[in-house]
């Protein structure tokens, strides 16, 4: 009963948290400035998310290795191109790569 | 999403924040501003019922049966997705910044209580994207 209270409660904490916003109808929330601030933090979310995924898929120091490959190619090639498919199929073939070679080699 | 969204209707500035997450904000985030706003609404309820409803299924199969499948790096995936979804932002240097920015200052915070340290990460992101983009001019 409490875990469904506080499943809940953090439920309509978030929606209370995204709704607010965009039902207040602030004339600063329209600004050019404000809107850019906002890309740039939902920039900045993804990326911190992104390398905690990376830091926490990285157990040992072969999949530590196999995990920091794959990040700089797929970051290599979300700069070069805007493909995001190909930004997957980089990453975990870099991955792969990697953790094949050990896997041989061991 | 609050500057994009002020000329919609009453019910739906209620409805979308609820369909908001990651890919549906990534592919909203990505549509030109001066869209009208009954195409921007069909655009974003299109991708909420579609995308949204797949990735939230996912991520119930993945907490379902994720631990039961054979460790072969599949939680690398999640990470590959969410940079699929910003890449695209990642030529633009300010965006540079602030990813870069963040990615440091969330590893630094990752221990960080209440998620502290994500909130940490989005200000120092947000900050160096904000200086970037002044000394460019």
């Amino acid at each position: 009963m409490t875990t469904w209270l506080v499943i809940i409660a953090v439920g309509a904490g978030s929606y209370v948290f995204r709704a607010l916003p965009v039902l207040v109808d602030a004339r600063w929330l329209r600004s050019a400035r404000f809107e850019q601030t906002v890309g740039y933090a939902g920039t900045a979310a993804l990326a911190a998310l992104i390398a905690t995924g990376f830091r926490g898929s990285a157990t040992s120091l072969t999949t530590g290795i196999a995990v920091a490959a794959a990040a700089a190619v797929a970051v290599g090639v979300a700069v070069r191109s805007r493909s995001m498919y190909g930004i997957m199929l980089a990453g975990a073939s870099a991955y792969a790569a990697i953790m094949g070679t050990a896997w041989l080699v061991a | 999403m609050a500057p994009r969204w002020h000329d919609q209707p009453r019910w739906f500035r209620m409805v979308a924040p609820a369909l908001l997450i990651e890919p549906t904000w990534a592919l909203a985030e990505a549509q030109p501003i001066d869209v009208s706003p009954g195409a921007a609404r069909g655009f974003f309820l299109g991708a909420a019922i579609t995308l949204g409803v797949a990735w939230s299924g996912m991520i119930a199969v993945g907490a379902l049966i994720g631990s039961a499948l054979p460790r072969v790096g599949l939680d690398l995936a999640a990470p590959l997705c969410l940079l699929a979804i910003v890449g695209p932002k990642l030529r633009d240097r300010p965006h540079q910044w602030a990813a870069v920015t963040a990615a440091a200052a969330a590893l630094v915070g990752q221990h960080w209580p209440a998620g502290t340290g994500i909130l940490f990460a989005i200000l120092a992101g947000s900050v160096a994207a904000q200086l970037a983009r002044r000394s460019m001019r």
